[in-house]
């Protein structure tokens, strides 16, 4: 089984197998042009540094990985099927303890710089979820923003937006 | 940990999370602060736009059909319907203008609604077949009443906009009456 330390932006080293990271776009390529994989060089031993993303982070990805190992790995935009992608269960129960943290944040946007799509995809779904059904003021409470508004912009917008409820 | 950092989430993963949404879960975020307001307002006027036309009375209405293949409106189950109208006399600055499509004009209409529901698929039934009255009739049948496209106007830029919300013909979309209706 061949081995590809990462190395995150606090220089935590991640031993991780060369299988998953095809899941990642930007370390694929990162691999495929330097020859990282090649076993009869010296480049595969080069540990390849991230230092968009903090190790914490990290160590969730490669566990999101991990669980993913051997999923298809999307390619570019899917423009047909959104509104269907459901989060499975493992991945809700994955996401959900950091959901309104910023560590589901940071996983979001390392799943965007690593280019994972199907990690960003569904970390965007389950965030999305979290808004479904709500009204603006209650988006508001669970997300902790403070409502900037006075009573008459927010009468406003409201009455903007009055067609669409 | 400051929770509101999904404000501060880059356009692409927050154009992502959009895309998610229904209209109306869109309108709702725009409503919790200024700047969720602006990312609503950019992803919205960013989507690639379907362009028709036809023409009510006098005027000629043209309309977009607002968002991407992917969700945001045949199968989010709402059609925000944007006009831009060259109506000057039916708009009142100072109501939200409330008017509604008349029966005589609704055959035209949704005889225009068509095309754009040429190759759009409801549990398994396919809409190319669809006429103007089928929709008329299963919007009747679920509301017992005429149909009536509500239309709303609000000014948005330099232009006058109007937003018809098809939310009869979207509720009966998303009501088993209407695969009832087509087996009848």
């Amino acid at each position: 089984m061949v081995l590809i330390t990462l190395v995150s932006s606090d220089e935590q080293n991640f031993p991780v197998e060369r299988e998953l990271l095809k899941q990642s776009g930007t370390i694929e390529t990162l691999i495929v042009n330097m020859n990282l994989d090649d076993e009869d060089t010296d480049a595969a031993a080069m540990p390849i540094p991230l230092p968009n993303v903090k190790g914490d982070v990290l160590e969730k990805v490669i566990q999101w990985m991990e669980h993913h190992k051997g999923d298809p790995v999307k390619e570019g935009d899917n423009e047909d099927n959104n509104a269907e992608i459901v989060v499975p269960q493992w991945d809700d129960d994955f996401f959900k303890p950091a959901m309104y943290g910023s560590k589901h944040l940071e996983l979001t946007v390392a799943a965007s710089y690593l280019d994972i799509k199907n990690l960003l995809t569904l970390s965007c779904k389950a965030i999305s979820n979290t808004f479904k059904g709500k009204t603006g003021p209650q988006i508001r409470e669970e997300w902790g923003v403070p409502n900037e508004f006075t009573p008459e912009e927010e009468e406003a917008i409201r009455k903007e937006n009055e067609w669409s409820e | 940990e400051i929770p509101t950092r999904f404000l501060n989430l880059t356009r692409n993963i927050l154009n992502e999370i959009c895309l998610f949404l229904e209209y109306k879960s869109l309108r709702q975020l725009e409503q919790v602060c200024s700047k969720t307001k602006e990312i609503v307002d950019y992803f919205i006027e960013n989507q690639e736009v379907n362009f028709y036309q036809f023409c009510i009375g006098n005027g000629h209405i043209f309309f977009f059909l607002l968002g991407r293949t992917r969700n945001l409106i045949w199968k989010s189950q709402l059609v925000s319907i944007q006009i831009a109208l060259n109506f000057p006399k039916r708009f009142n600055e100072n109501s939200p203008n409330v008017s509604a499509v008349d029966n005589e004009h609704m055959d035209s209409f949704l005889n225009l609604l068509n095309p754009l529901i040429k190759n759009w698929h409801f549990q398994g039934v396919t809409f190319c077949d669809v006429t103007a009255n089928q929709i008329r009739v299963c919007s009747d049948i679920k509301h017992s009443k005429k149909s009536q496209l509500k239309l709303l106007t609000f000014y948005k830029k330099v232009n006058i906009y109007v937003q018809i919300v098809l939310t009869y013909f979207l509720d009966f979309m998303d009501h088993k009456l209407w695969c009832k209706y087509l087996t009848q």
